[in-house]
């Protein structure tokens, strides 16, 4: 069975063995929370009319006059209100929505709370001065424009109206302010990890419930990487990256103002590597953080080699540069336009792949060429074919022909005659496998199983040989230039 | 019936239309995730099942990213990338289940076999082939293996997804392949 049956042999498998759990999956559907990072629209709808910052904070620096109403009594805690921009702070809130205490986590915070006393004022008031503070502050402006209302209460449905509440009560200060501000909103639950996670990093439970949401589903971010991020940067990187949550609510567009555009960003990097952007492949661009700088992330494909760059996301500076692999004779010539008008065609791909392996196609036993697809763009021809027991693989440049890559795999056991390395600067596969075998202390005859693969690791080209003597199987990779050893590995199978 | 599907070779109008079952979804067309689902369900089953090696919480996570979609669908955005946002959806929570789990949990075969059984279209051949694939392949092997065969992805897109540098999975995947022969004859 070939690779081909093999995988159509597991495609038909998973096939009969996935269950069908389609109606439960309709059964379940409820109305679309539309739970995703980011949201379009604001919401138009607004319960209170806007005040103006100015007047929320002289209301509440005036002192607690107006706060003292009948419901003073009512001390118990009922829901847990915090605020992260950068500066961090929580509240802790009675069932009448008076502030019973603040607690800032950072320095940040401890600014924009000044020496206004916000206990016992009416919620609305402190949540008015406080943005008011913020905007005045200057954390709060058209280049970071997101914030954080994380409510904590047991009761659930309680929980969303005050979440509800709070952005509208935010966004009417935004409006009041002119300033069009992205609020987060979300619902949360202490546990001791977050609260450890959130004293760790003098921020709210609520940012670390969102960053431990986001690292959940992207595992190149890291807690420590977005925890002394603003609650901007950390919407604008999500937003690139596309993650999606599940409680997290948005309304507005997190400020990119500060920053170079992603175009730009694209630009600085493909000049620096002196390759244009029609000779390159799947090309992606994310925010990122690196050491608390903003960055983008700008990851392609060119001529067979990776490169990632990190352009500072201010300045356009590049931070950082790589480029994995590749290096091969092959240029990719031509534009990578959807159109296959230019391309030579499947046949010429493919009598450039068995011309390069020295293969007639009469002998071959499969033969199969097509266009590879990257990103929706054509990339080249891939041609895979069979003649004995040897299997190849070449990847064919769309326009020019040329042999972009060749791979070729000789299954079965000792004796088989397998092809030299066609490869003039390589040592071959024959001599590849006596290095193997000779520094195993082990005579052809007594391996089986014998695989020689011509690899490319990290930039190396190796081959790679395995065999097995009675139930030790060995493993070798060997310079395809040198024929040097490079790894030795012996296991006993189970 | 059991809903058949190629997606083995790259076809950028299979792509276009998942992608316009997402945008309908999102507009609460509850017949668009029915059709997305018969168009990904066994690429969706068999990526959570070669990441947590158990049927019961595969079928949990295919119900449940499915769920996730008509909840995520309006901030989906168009980038001729369903397949790979439909999947990086389903990884997620699969890893959220193994973390629940806090270890990967043992295939039981008897489980295994007994949850097999319940479903007649499972042949004899289907269940040697899933029982190679669980038992003879590294974790990193099956889920490149499974996402070559099922999904359509090219190597590329299984590298961005998996986060695993392309020459690593070029190699995982011509290994796995191998060791996957192998069981399967031996097996046979």
């Amino acid at each position: 069975m070939d690779e081909r049956e093999l995988e159509q042999r597991l495609r038909t498998a998973v096939e009969h063995a996935a269950p069908d759990p389609l109606d439960r999956i309709l059964a379940s559907c409820g109305p679309q929370t539309g739970t995703v990072l980011p949201f379009e629209a604001p919401k138009k709808k607004r319960r209170w009319a806007p005040l103006a910052v100015a007047a929320a904070l002289a209301l509440v620096i005036c002192g607690g006059a107006f706060g003292i109403t009948s419901w003073r009594g009512a001390n118990a805690v009922d829901s847990v209100v915090m605020l992260d921009v950068n500066p961090s702070l929580s509240m802790e809130v009675s069932a009448q929505e008076r502030v019973l205490s603040v607690t800032p986590f950072n320095q940040d915070a401890e600014i924009i709370l000044g020496d206004m006393d916000l206990t016992d004022t009416d919620l609305d008031v402190a949540v008015n001065a406080l943005i008011g503070s913020m905007l005045q502050n200057g954390y709060l402006s058209d280049l970071q424009n997101a914030i954080l209302v994380s409510v904590e209460n047991q009761d659930a449905a309680r929980s969303a109206q005050l979440q509800q509440h709070l952005t509208d009560t935010i966004n009417s200060v935004f409006q009041g302010g002119s300033l069009e501000g992205a609020v987060l909103s979300q619902t949360v639950t202490e546990s001791a990890d977050l609260n450890a996670l959130a004293q760790q990093y003098g921020i709210s439970v609520g940012k670390a419930a969102l960053i431990q949401e986001i690292i959940a589903q992207d595992s190149t971010l890291s807690f420590a990487s977005l925890a002394p991020l603003s609650v901007n940067e950390i919407a604008l990187i999500t937003e690139s990256r596309h993650l999606t949550s599940q409680t997290v609510t948005q309304t507005g567009t997190a400020s990119t103002k500060a920053y170079i555009t992603a175009e730009a960003a694209k630009s600085a990097a493909l000049t620096h590597a002196g390759i244009s952007e029609s000779d390159v492949a799947q090309l992606e661009i994310e925010f990122d953080s690196e050491d608390g700088l903003m960055v983008y992330e700008v990851e392609f494909y060119a001529g067979g080699s990776e490169y990632d760059y990190d352009i500072d996301a201010r300045t356009g500076e590049v931070v950082k540069s790589s480029r994995e692999g590749g290096g091969s004779a092959g240029t990719s010539g031509g534009t990578a336009s959807g159109s296959s008008g230019s391309y030579i065609g499947e046949a010429a791909a493919t009598a450039a792949a068995l011309q390069h392996a020295g293969v007639r196609q009469a002998d071959t036993t499969y033969l199969r060429c097509w266009v590879e697809h990257d990103d929706g763009r054509a990339e080249c021809y891939e041609v895979e074919f069979l003649a004995g027991s040897t299997e190849y693989q070449y990847e064919i440049d769309l326009y020019t022909g040329a042999v972009l890559k060749s791979e070729r795999e000789t299954y079965g056991t000792s004796g088989g005659g397998t092809a030299s390395g066609s490869s003039g600067s390589y040592i071959g596969e024959a001599a590849a496998r006596s290095a193997a075998l000779s520094h195993a202390g082990v005579s052809e005859s007594d391996a089986s199983r014998i695989q020689v693969e011509l690899d490319r690791d990290d930039g190396r080209t190796l081959y790679e040989v395995e065999f097995h003597v009675g139930r030790t199987e060995y493993s070798y990779e060997i310079d395809a230039a040198s024929g040097a050893i490079l790894k030795a590995e012996q296991e006993i199978d189970d | 019936m059991i809903f058949c599907m190629s997606v083995a070779e790259p076809d950028p109008g299979a792509d276009a239309a998942l992608e316009d079952c997402i945008v309908r979804i999102a507009g609460g067309d509850q017949n668009a995730l029915a059709d997305l689902y018969g168009r990904t369900r066994p690429a969706v089953y068999g990526f959570a099942l070669s990441i947590v090696k158990n049927a019961h919480d595969a079928e949990d996570i295919l119900h449940d990213a499915y769920l996730q979609v008509w909840n995520a669908a309006g901030g989906y955005r168009a980038q001729g990338k369903p397949m790979a946002w439909l999947l990086t959806i389903t990884r997620n929570l699969a890893i959220s289940r193994l973390r629940e789990h806090g270890r990967t949990e043992p295939l039981v075969q008897e489980d295994w076999q007994d949850r097999l059984a319940d479903s007649p279209a499972v042949t004899h051949e289907d269940r040697l082939m899933l029982q190679a694939l669980l038992s003879a392949l590294g974790d990193e092997e099956r889920q490149i293996v499974t996402l070559h065969a099922l999904t359509g992805l090219r190597h590329r897109e299984i590298a961005a997804l998996l986060g695993l540098p392309l020459p690593t999975v070029l190699s995982k995947y011509s290994r796995a392949l191998k060791k996957l022969q192998l069981a399967w004859k031996e097996a046979d």
